[in-house]
C-alpha cells in the first residue's frame, strides 16, 4: 500500500523484548475481536481501539498481511494508525520517523545521508547502536538487489582491522520484507555471494554464520 | 497487492475498487475460507504462534 515505512519500524521494534505485546491491552486474540493499542498522537499517549474487520481482496487482507506464523498484530496496528489518520489512503506515504514517534513517543531524527560524509554517517550509526537506539533506513533506488521504496533495519556496525593495518567498516542490515524474487537480496560488496571480500577472521568477527532471515552486510560507503 | 496509483481508472476498475471496501472480513473468517485450499492460513493469533511458544515475535517475510 505504500506504508512499509510503518512496517519497517514495527519490524525493528519487534526485536525489542516485549515492546509489541506492551502496545496492546489484550494479551491474546479475543473472541470479540476488539483491541486497544497504546500509541502517541502528536506526542500525547492515546489508547486507540479497533475491531478486527479488515478490507479484503482475493480472500487476503487488502493491506498489511499477518506474520507467517499467524500473528495479526501488524494489520491491527496498521488499522489503528489509519484510524488516527482518518483512513488507509492517508497513510499510503510517510516517514519512518513519523511511525517511530507514533509507536514510541520518543524523539526521532532523520539522517541526511545525501549531504553527510561516510565518516559522519559512520559516527552517527556507531553512536546510535551504542545507545541501543532504533535505526532504520530506506532505499530509493533499485540497486544491487536493494528494492526501491523498501525499508531496512540497521542491526549493528562493525569495524575490522585488516592485516595491512587498514580498517573496514561494515553495517549489518535486515530486510524485514518478503523476498518476491531471487534478485531482491544484497548483491554488492560483502553480500552473501561476494566470496572475495570475506575472510574467515572477518566472518568470525561479525558472526556471519549466525545470520537470521533477511540479514546481510554492506560497507558504510554503500550504506551511505 | 496493488498500489494506489495502479488502480485502473476505468468504470470497471472503479467498480472493483469500490467493491474492495465493501468486503470486510475477520481473520477467523479468512482462516476458515482458506482451510481447504492449497494455501491454508496459519492459526489466528495476536502475536503469532512463535511468540506463544518461546516469547519471540517473528517479523520477517512481511507483506
Amino acid at each position: 500500500m505504500g506504508d512499509n515505512y510503518l512496517l519497517t519500524v514495527l519490524a525493528a521494534l519487534s526485536e525489542k523484548p516485549n515492546f509489541i505485546p506492551n502496545l496492546f491491552t489484550q494479551k491474546r486474540y479475543t473472541a470479540e475481536g476488539i483491541f486497544t493499542i497504546k500509541v502517541f498522537v502528536k506526542g500525547r499517549p492515546e489508547d486507540i481501539t479497533v475491531d478486527d474487520y479488515f478490507p479484503v481482496y482475493s480472500h487476503q487482507p487488502a493491506f498489511a498481511k499477518p506474520t507467517i506464523d499467524g500473528g495479526w498484530w501488524i494489520p491491527l496496528i496498521e488499522k489503528a494508525f489509519a484510524k488516527v489518520h482518518v483512513n488507509y489512503e492517508m497513510i499510503s506515504s510517510g516517514t519512518q520517523a513519523e511511525a517511530a514517534r507514533f509507536l514510541t513517543g520518543a524523539p526521532a531524527e532523520e539522517f541526511q545521508n545525501n549531504i553527510q560524509t561516510s565518516e559522519e554517517v559512520l559516527q552517527q550509526l556507531q553512536n546510535a547502536v551504542k545507545e541501543d537506539y532504533l535505526v532504520t533506513a530506506a532505499s530509493f533506488n533499485e540497486w544491487n538487489g536493494l528494492v526501491n521504496g523498501h525499508g531496512y533495519i540497521v542491526k549493528n556496525v562493525y569495524t575490522f582491522k585488516k592485516s595491512d593495518g587498514s580498517e573496514t567498516h561494515i553495517v549489518k542490515m535486515r530486510n524485514p520484507f518478503k523476498i518476491i524474487d531471487g534478485s531482491q537480496h544484497w548483491t554488492g560488496r560483502y553480500g552473501a555471494d561476494d566470496h572475495n571480500s570475506w575472510s574467515n577472521e572477518l566472518k568470525t568477527h561479525v558472526e556471519f554464520d549466525s545470520l537470521k532471515p533477511g540479514e546481510f552486510f554492506m560497507t558504510i560507503d554503500d550504506f551511505k | 497487492m496493488l498500489a494506489w496509483k495502479e488502480y485502473p481508472r476505468t468504470i470497471g476498475g472503479l467498480a472493483k475498487y469500490l467493491n474492495w471496501f465493501k468486503d470486510f472480513k475477520r481473520p477467523r473468517d479468512l482462516h476458515t475460507i482458506a482451510a481447504n485450499t492449497k494455501n491454508p492460513h496459519a492459526t489466528v493469533s495476536l502475536f503469532g504462534s512463535n511468540f506463544e511458544q518461546n516469547g519471540n515475535i517473528l517479523s520477517h517475510s512481511l507483506e
